[in-house]
């Protein structure tokens, strides 16, 4: 099976020659072209391009993702810190009042949103990579959710407390961005995207309750997810953080494949989700993918392997999204243990 | 939604992340509201549950209480409002409460402890155990280390709060002219952990590695790392970070220097 067949067979758990694996290795990509990952990147199309396809030639794993989350940052008015190489981070608040929602609200008109530049750069990368990738490999276009979002908006500290006690501004906050990511959505499945994604570890029971989570963000996750299911996209959601406490709830997002952080046993997730929704994740990004070697990586692969009950719904990556600073050498045993052991495996 | 009746006015309980009423803390005499809390160990459960209950009116307005009574300030806010925090965080712990509620018990703390602290007579400064934390070089996450920070204080202890995007150097710059000798320090990202160990490496290089304990922690940062780096210690939340502050406290005051453990 070429690489997308497998993982949009595996997303429908359809059969599968081997378990389709994602490595999380953009972030590594600069270094590999001469390049820092910061603002400069995120805006030179062709520099993200050759980035990718130097990735995917290293690391020969089963997609390509895109970052939409620099772009989308932008498009809502974060103010950011960009490090000298490492993914930008919140600087300043730019929303406290449900004035300020209004405000940006009417400045987010479609057309606007789609001539910002870090947007153009993103759907030219999409573009170019699916000329040279076709349809042998999946291209994943990935952003924050919604609660990610709206903390780099009004920062976590101030986004935790209006939880409790300015919810008619988070709701606002949090549609208003869900509306944004559904509008951008078909602009990247025209350029090639075949996979839209989400991370929201603000929302995840690493920050709030499984109860403000159902009321505040899980509309707004399912919006989306759903804006981007009416595509015709296949849509993954990772709720990154503890996700047990929500495992109850995950599923009404509607995402077709729910990618869980290594704190969430994968075959257990399987279990749960099988045949409703496929499951990724399983892979420990600090004790194995950082401080590990060969030898750790992939006990660690076939440890999670071995205790799958079903080859399909489920693909090996690792638990959370990684920094620049992971050696390739270990992205690469990831990828050759998982097609090790999954190969035979009935 | 549930009344509580304090002091002879109500106030309303919020509902908890699990849909019912909050825990009671620390109960409260069944006729605490009849009694108007006359007993000065009454006033102080009740400051305690107004903490736990994130009610900042209420914390405010006992707290004002015992003022009038003329009870000691510290007293209220070590037997009072800190109960409270104590008990907010081993409710985090326990995954009853999440960030929000655990900053809104540090909202109504501080409302209580606004009102006392003019009150309060002199504390020997000298006799607090003092920390400094921040978040390492290249890392602006800091909601971890606020959640620290507030619990910390909560206990008693003095932090020096360095902030975010904070230099290897400056941890132990500023331990020394604070006269700090545990330094804590946090990172969420695998990018800038390895900036914990420039810490442990210069401590070593200045001859001063005896002289610190130092602490870590943060999302990706576990005992494993913490062990590589030669750390002394490691959190994996906020409230743990209070014992393991106590507990390295009392084992420099092993040393002979007197250090002491907070209000533990």
């Amino acid at each position: 099976m070429l690489s997308k067949q497998r993982v949009m067979a595996a997303a429908r758990w359809k059969e599968v020659d081997q378990i389709p694996i994602f490595a999380n290795k953009s972030p590594m990509g600069p270094k590999l072209i001469g390049r820092k990952l910061n603002r400069a990147f995120f805006l030179d199309d062709a520099a993200m391009t050759s980035s990718e396809m130097a990735l995917l030639d290293l690391v020969d794993d089963d997609v390509v993702c895109l970052n939409l989350a620099p772009a989308l940052q932008d498009v809502l008015g974060a103010r950011l810190v960009w490090p000298d190489n490492d993914h930008p981070q919140f600087g300043a608040p730019t929303i406290s009042s449900l004035a300020d929602v209004q405000e940006l609200a009417d400045g987010l008109e479609p057309s606007r949103v789609i001539q910002n530049e870090f947007v153009q750069a993103l759907l030219a990368t999409t573009r170019a990579v699916k000329k040279i990738i076709g349809e042998t490999v999946a291209l994943e276009v990935n952003c924050y959710g919604v609660f990610n979002l709206a903390a780099r908006l009004m920062g976590l500290e101030r986004l935790m407390g209006a939880t409790l006690r300015q919810k008619a501004l988070v709701h606002r906050l949090c549609d208003l961005i869900a509306g944004t990511q559904v509008g951008l959505a078909p602009h990247f499945v025209d350029a090639g995207a075949d996979i839209l994604s989400i991370g929201d570890g603000m929302s995840s029971p690493a920050c709030i309750s499984p109860r403000v989570y159902g009321e505040m963000a899980l509309p707004y996750l399912t919006q989306t997810i759903q804006g981007f299911r009416r595509t015709g996209a296949i849509t993954l959601y990772h709720p990154c953080g503890g996700e047990y406490p929500i495992i109850d709830q995950v599923g009404q997002t509607g995402a077709d494949i729910l990618y869980f952080s290594e704190l969430v046993d994968l075959d257990v997730a399987q279990k749960i989700f099988a045949r409703r929704h496929a499951v990724a994740g399983g892979v420990d990004p600090v004790h194995s993918l950082f401080m590990g070697d060969e030898r750790i990586i992939d006990a660690n692969i076939k440890q999670i392997i071995k205790k799958l009950k079903y080859k399909s719904g489920v693909i090996i990556q690792p638990g959370c999204g990684l920094s620049p600073n992971i050696p390739i050498i270990n992205l690469q045993t990831m990828v050759k243990s998982t097609r090790k052991y999954s190969k035979n495996m009935q | 939604m549930a009344k509580i009746e304090c002091l002879h006015y109500e106030a309303e309980a919020p509902v908890s992340p699990g849909g019912q009423d909050y825990p009671r803390a620390l109960d409260l005499p069944p006729d605490a509201g009849r009694m108007g809390l006359e007993g000065k160990e009454s006033l102080f459960q009740a400051m305690a549950k107004a903490v736990v209950d994130m009610d900042e009116d209420s914390s405010a307005r006992l707290s004002e209480e015992a003022v009038r009574r003329r009870y000691d300030a510290f007293e209220a806010i070590d037997q009072g409002l800190t109960k409270g925090m104590e008990q907010a965080g081993r409710l985090f712990e326990e995954e009853e409460y999440f960030v929000p509620e655990l900053l809104l018990c540090a909202d109504a703390m501080d409302a209580g402890v606004e009102v006392l602290k003019p009150h309060i007579k002199k504390v020997d400064e000298e006799a607090k155990c003092r920390i400094v934390l921040g978040v390492i070089s290249g890392d602006t996450h800091d909601i971890g280390k606020n959640l620290v920070k507030l619990m910390l204080n909560s206990a008693g202890f003095e932090v020096i709060d360095l902030g975010r995007d904070v230099d290897p150097e400056i941890f132990i710059d500023r331990a020394q002219e604070a006269g700090a000798r545990i330094i804590m320090i946090s990172s969420l990202m695998t990018t800038t952990m390895e900036g914990m160990l420039d810490v442990v490496k210069i401590l070593k290089k200045r001859g001063l590695r005896d002289q610190f304990k130092v602490a870590v922690g943060g999302g990706p940062v576990s005992q494993a790392f913490a062990d590589r780096i030669g750390a002394d210690a490691y959190s994996p939340n906020a409230n743990h970070a209070v014992r393991l502050a106590a507990r390295l406290s009392v084992e420099l005051a092993g040393d002979g220097t007197g250090e002491l453990a907070g209000n533990l």
